[in-house]
């Protein structure tokens, strides 16, 4: 089941394993440059706000609610990064394993195929927590990805677009398989573990809410999804378990809507968050940036279709409606994330 | 000895096995701004458990929870009693069905996010 709680998607899965609990939030982030250059890891400034889609029926389109979920409010052109805790209750056995599949607009964010059932392993179609705590976009290469950024859909923008051809469903899709009961109790008995992993969090307030848009919301314009964004370095890890330890009988998913900050206005009649500041006016403030690296992990190759597809800069110049990059400086104070390994007990 | 009293001083010992300074009778009674001389009443049941702001704060001070420790006094929390008093026939009816309902069920009545078609 799914809850929310405190802006993040709480997952538990009481009928498989008391410990079976992982959470999943969208975090604020700069938009990186988008240009040929490589980039570490920018900050997270906090949750985007989550709502149920159901509380607020009466005043968003039928196929949100039909599809179910949850609602966060994007400005256009703006970034997030995925933020996967697992949270399982016994540290000294180590947290729980999940298997995720993301989509965004139903197109697998991961190896860029349409969204389908179940998990696969060539190509592999799914990042493994604990392991992979972030994702900060598409994977276009082998450690590269092109960061998620939310614009409008119909401008053929959004990976579902550039894939499909079609602008139907936007929005991120969020799966989770938890790992079957009795493979985690062989494979993870009672050791002395200690906490991994650093945080990732920027030093902005994470608090402030923003002033009200200018002009009044009247129609409710367009629906939003995510697009490719500017490179930046993350590897998406191998799944070092089997295919068969993963429990297909019992998965929960979350359609989270994206609405831009007009319709979120008009939805809940609160302001989003303030956008993020620039990327440089971040690193001018000489605040970190973040790279994580995992020695012991394999990372997964990119994937030729989001491979192919062109950035949103590109589009927007080709459009006339360029967005523009903000001027830029190399970031130099760069926070290396190396997780703590948790060591499997024998089996 | 009263099973509210005897309760804390368990809990309380427990804490300072772990922690010697922190949870002595003298600064568990500090933190939940009490007299030591009353708490140590309490803990031996020479006097009925305290009020409710009392003892959410002896809780928080024992990191337990505030409605075990009222449920322990023989005490509901007036914030639960305002939530059942401004629907009374609808959370008697719910409270009343729950009743032995096992736990895994009861959880399952948190308010989960809908899936729907897509």
């Amino acid at each position: 089941m799914i809850e929310v709680k405190n802006n993040t998607l709480a997952f538990s899965f009481p009928e498989v394993h008391e410990s079976a609990t992982m959470s999943v939030n969208f975090q604020r982030t700069l938009r990186i440059p988008d240009n040929d250059s490589v980039y570490p890891l920018p900050p997270g400034l906090g949750p985007f706000p989550l709502v149920h889609v159901d509380d607020y029926a009466d005043k968003v389109p039928d196929a949100w609610t039909d599809h179910g979920g949850v609602i966060l409010p994007m400005y256009q052109a703006e970034a997030m990064w995925i933020l996967f805790s697992s949270n399982g209750g016994d540290w000294e056995r180590g947290s729980y394993p999940f298997a995720i599949k993301v989509s965004t607009g139903k197109i697998d964010a991961i190896t860029g195929a349409p969204h389908c059932k179940g998990l696969h392993k060539q190509p592999q179609d799914y990042l493994v927590t604990p392991g992979q705590p972030w994702l900060d976009g598409y994977c276009v290469k082998k450690g590269i990805i092109r960061q998620f950024v939310a614009m409008p859909l119909g401008q053929g923008y959004t990976a579902e677009e550039q894939i499909t051809k079609e602008a139907e469903y936007g929005g991120i899709q969020i799966v989770v398989y938890p790992m079957k009961a009795k493979v985690y109790d062989r494979r993870f008995p009672k050791v002395e573990r200690s906490r991994s992993l650093g945080s990732r969090f920027g030093g902005v307030a994470t608090g402030s809410w923003g002033a009200p848009p200018a002009g009044g919301a009247s129609a409710w314009g367009v629906d939003m999804g995510l697009a490719p964004g500017g490179r930046m370095k993350q590897e998406i890890f191998q799944d070092e378990f089997n295919l068969a330890d993963w429990d297909l009988e019992h998965s929960s998913r979350c359609f989270i809507h994206i609405a831009n900050s007009m319709q979120w206005h008009k939805i809940t009649g609160t302001y989003p968050p303030h956008q993020p500041p620039s990327a440089s006016n971040y690193t001018n403030a000489g605040l970190p940036w973040f790279d994580y690296y995992d020695d012991h992990m394999k990372a997964v190759p990119g994937s030729s279709k989001l491979a192919n597809m062109k950035s949103v800069q590109v589009l927007s110049q080709k459009s006339g409606k360029p967005i523009l990059n903000s001027p830029w400086e190399t970031p130099n104070d760069i926070v290396y994330v190396k997780p703590r390994r948790v060591r499997e007990g024998d089996f | 000895m009263s099973e509210f009293g005897e309760y804390l001083r368990k809990k309380r010992e427990e804490l300072q096995r772990k922690d010697q300074a922190g949870f002595s009778l003298r600064q568990v009674a500090a933190t939940a701004q009490m007299e030591p001389s009353y708490l140590s009443k309490i803990e031996r049941g020479l006097q009925p458990p305290p009020g409710e702001a009392t003892i959410v704060a002896l809780a928080r001070a024992l990191d337990e929870d505030p409605d075990v420790l009222l449920a322990l006094a023989g005490k509901v929390s007036g914030e639960l009693k305002r939530i059942i008093q401004q629907r009374p026939k609808l959370f008697g009816q719910l409270i009343r069905e729950l009743k032995d309902m096992p736990d895994h069920a009861v959880l399952r009545l948190v308010r989960e996010v809908r899936d729907g078609n897509w």
